[in-house]
């Protein structure tokens, strides 16, 4: 048995209600580690080019890493991928919680979904024991509302991951629900889940992970943990979480504010994290292994709802980019969006969207039912995200995304339509910041941040600049970070509590046995981010360069407000991004990976 | 009269003066303070004082123990 996996591969296939239990192919172990790499890998080889992603070719992945499970700080990440309904491309995002880890002990790595139930279903797995079961009752329900029913009637052992109206209804930026508030959010995942009536998750298992060299991982393990406790921004972070963020960008001029019109939200006072902290939290909530506890539970006593965070993304959706200031509006729009199942991001970005287009008048009453849609009316923004969840009225075309949404609306609208590749922006306006947008145009599943936080190069070397070192950072963030996706484990402690690199190396020898250096790791993560990118060519018709862009407002319109007003990065500093990115890859001027490049890395199996 | 505690973190440590915690004078505002030191405003990303966040515009008082925390390169 393979040392730090839980040794098999579940693939249930929902229209036939089959489940087959496989080994985990040690070679795909060996290649693709695990997480993000199984699932890159998976995708490629297993979904046809073409394929319907809300049918039944369409595959939904949920992977565990090597390190998932054992005891190194944050080994909590479970990954959900499938081919993207939002962008038609490659789709990967992950959660943190307890999922993983459960599926580990019950001794599996790999849940491969295929096909259509013809009516709600949920998968039941116990250890050796793996069904298919009727969620009839619970369709129509809400994720928080059905993990709480489920636990109860399967016990609080079992580790739940659901998905509510929002996935069921087809959403394109519907996420999947886990831990009563942690969500794998983004490129539509959860309106995958929803097409093959897939209503939940539910595993609980008692087995052992095989550890290499049980002496020296526990060392490491221990090793690392004291050195998370020992940090200096432990205890920042452990007070503030993410939304301690809040003000330091706003203050770079960072924080999306009016549909990303700036990125300076003058109201910022009420929304940061130490209000938050002050005001509505009531505990600290962690995941796997964690010795940070950087989610916040909170209470709105306005609202009487509990929620988890909100966190620095959903503050700036939820709040800041559509003016809204009251620290307890955004717990319950956040809250809202938690219970239905769709993504923070992608709901406070379309919704803002559709705002500015109120307020320009390319939409008016009649498209919105009488429905007023301005910046900061809290109401507007419960209101729409129960219509784009239901797909009520206007939420039906905004349930389809901002880039279809402008489609719709007409006019300029599509100048202001935050989004790459069809999935929209997330919470770091970049007009002053290159490296962070080269960042956003270059993310593999679209207008993503967590793929590589490069704002931090643009602050270190010249908010200005357009150089080679930022595109080379950009791309070994790109290795990195995703790294830590293909491990099943945070890269927060790292980025945020300064955790050395050092570490990984050495615990994936003692956990698997096998001998593998850091540039070794990273290899195998360049290998998964030059077929995600292959996986892009494949499927989206014409795809090369003009999918890398950004939207026009970030090189045409100058930052009208805030410490980087008159900012904004030009169109030819866009192509000279994008020139040095894709020769520094070995990829063609077109932003296609090279057949030596492939060759490289040992992707000899995709096609060019 | 220096009576603020001041404590520089992980990687302004490298950018300011090597003695670490400093002591400087309440009445004048963060934002001064961090210019003072040489340091660039933008590296640094949380302000704590006694235990809260605050906006480098918060004036010091007397006896107030302040950290600046860097964002953390590479992140």
């Amino acid at each position: 048995m393979l040392s730090g996996y839980g040794g098999q591969v579940l693939r249930v296939n929902l229209t036939d209600r089959t489940i087959e239990k496989t080994e985990l192919d040690p070679e795909l172990a060996k290649d693709y580690l695990g997480g993000r790499g199984f699932a890159a890998k998976i995708l490629y080889s297993e979904v046809e080019k073409g394929a319907d992603p809300l049918g039944g070719g369409n595959k939904l992945i949920v992977a565990a890493g090597p390190l998932s499970g054992l005891l190194i700080p944050g080994a909590g990440k479970t990954t959900f991928a499938a081919k993207s309904p939002a962008t038609g491309g490659y789709a990967d995002s992950n959660m943190g919680g307890l999922l993983c880890a459960e599926m580990k002990y019950a001794g599996y790595d790999l849940i491969i979904f295929e096909g259509i139930s013809s009516e709600p279903a949920y998968l039941f797995i116990d250890d050796d024991t793996a069904e298919l079961r009727d969620a009839k009752p619970y369709w129509g329900q809400g994720c928080i509302t059905v993990e709480t029913a489920l636990k109860k009637e399967l016990g609080e052992d079992f580790q739940i991951a659901t998905v509510g109206p929002g996935g069921e209804n087809l959403v394109k930026f519907a996420c999947i629900s886990h831990d009563f508030g942690r969500q794998a959010g983004r490129a539509g995942v959860g309106a995958v889940m929803g097409s093959k009536k897939l209503k939940a998750i539910a595993v609980h298992g008692t087995k052992d992970i095989p550890v290499a060299d049980m002496e020296e991982f526990r060392r490491i393990g221990r090793e690392m943990y004291d050195y998370c406790r020992a940090s200096d921004g432990w205890e920042v972070w452990y007070r503030l979480g993410t939304a301690g963020v809040n003000v330091p960008s706003n203050e770079w001029g960072s924080f999306p504010t009016r549909n990303f019109q700036s990125g300076y939200f003058e109201e910022i006072e009420t929304l940061t994290g130490e209000v938050m902290r002050e005001t509505i939290v009531i505990t600290d909530k962690a995941c796997f292994a964690c010795p940070c506890a950087c989610g916040k539970y909170s209470y709105s006593k306005k609202w009487d709802i509990h929620v988890e965070g909100p966190e620095y993304e959903t503050t700036a959706f939820l709040g800041a980019n559509v003016a809204v200031s009251d620290i307890e509006d955004v717990a319950y729009a956040n809250h809202l969006c938690d219970e239905l199942g769709i993504d923070t991001i992608s709901a406070g970005n379309v919704i803002a969207f559709a705002m500015e287009c109120f307020e320009r008048g390319i939409i008016t009453g009649e498209d919105t039912r009488g429905l007023g849609l301005s910046f900061g009316d809290s109401e507007a923004v419960f209101e729409l995200i129960e219509k784009i969840a239901r797909r009520e009225g206007i939420g039906d075309v905004l349930a389809e995304g901002v880039k279809h949404a402008a489609e719709v609306f007409g006019g300029d609208s599509a100048d202001f339509a935050m989004h790459i590749k069809g999935l929209e922006i997330s919470g770091y306006e970049s007009r002053n910041a290159p490296a962070m947008m080269l960042a956003y145009m270059t993310a593999d599943v679209g207008g993503h941040h967590n793929r590589a936080w490069a704002i931090t190069y643009d602050i270190e070397v010249g908010r200005d600049a357009i150089t080679e070192y930022k595109a080379a950072q950009v791309i070994e963030l790109q290795h990195v970070r995703p790294l830590m996706d293909c491990l099943g484990a945070c890269r927060l402690q790292w980025v945020e509590l300064g955790m050395p690199l050092d570490y990984y190396a050495p615990a994936m020898k003692a956990i698997t046995g096998l001998d593998r250096s850091w540039e070794d790791l990273l290899h195998i993560s360049e290998r998964v981010w030059n077929l995600t990118r292959a996986f892009w060519a494949r499927e989206v018709e014409g795809f090369g360069r003009e999918w890398d862009y950004p939207p026009p407002r970030w090189y045409t319109e100058p930052v009208p407000t805030g410490p980087t007003k008159g900012k904004f990065v030009a169109r030819e500093d866009v192509e000279k991004l994008l020139d040095m990115y894709y020769n520094q890859r070995g990829w063609d001027t077109n932003g296609i990976p090279s057949r030596e490049k492939l060759e490289e890395l040992g992707l000899d199996f995709v096609a060019t | 009269m220096n009576n603020v505690q001041l404590t520089l973190v992980g990687l302004l440590k490298k950018c300011g003066p090597a003695q670490s915690p400093l002591s400087v004078e309440s009445g004048r505002t963060v934002m001064e303070v961090i210019t003072d030191l040489g340091l660039d405003p933008d590296l640094v990303a949380i302000v704590m004082v006694n235990g809260r966040q605050e906006f480098k515009s918060y004036r010091l008082q007397e006896g107030d123990n302040v950290k600046l925390v860097p964002m953390v390169g590479g992140g």
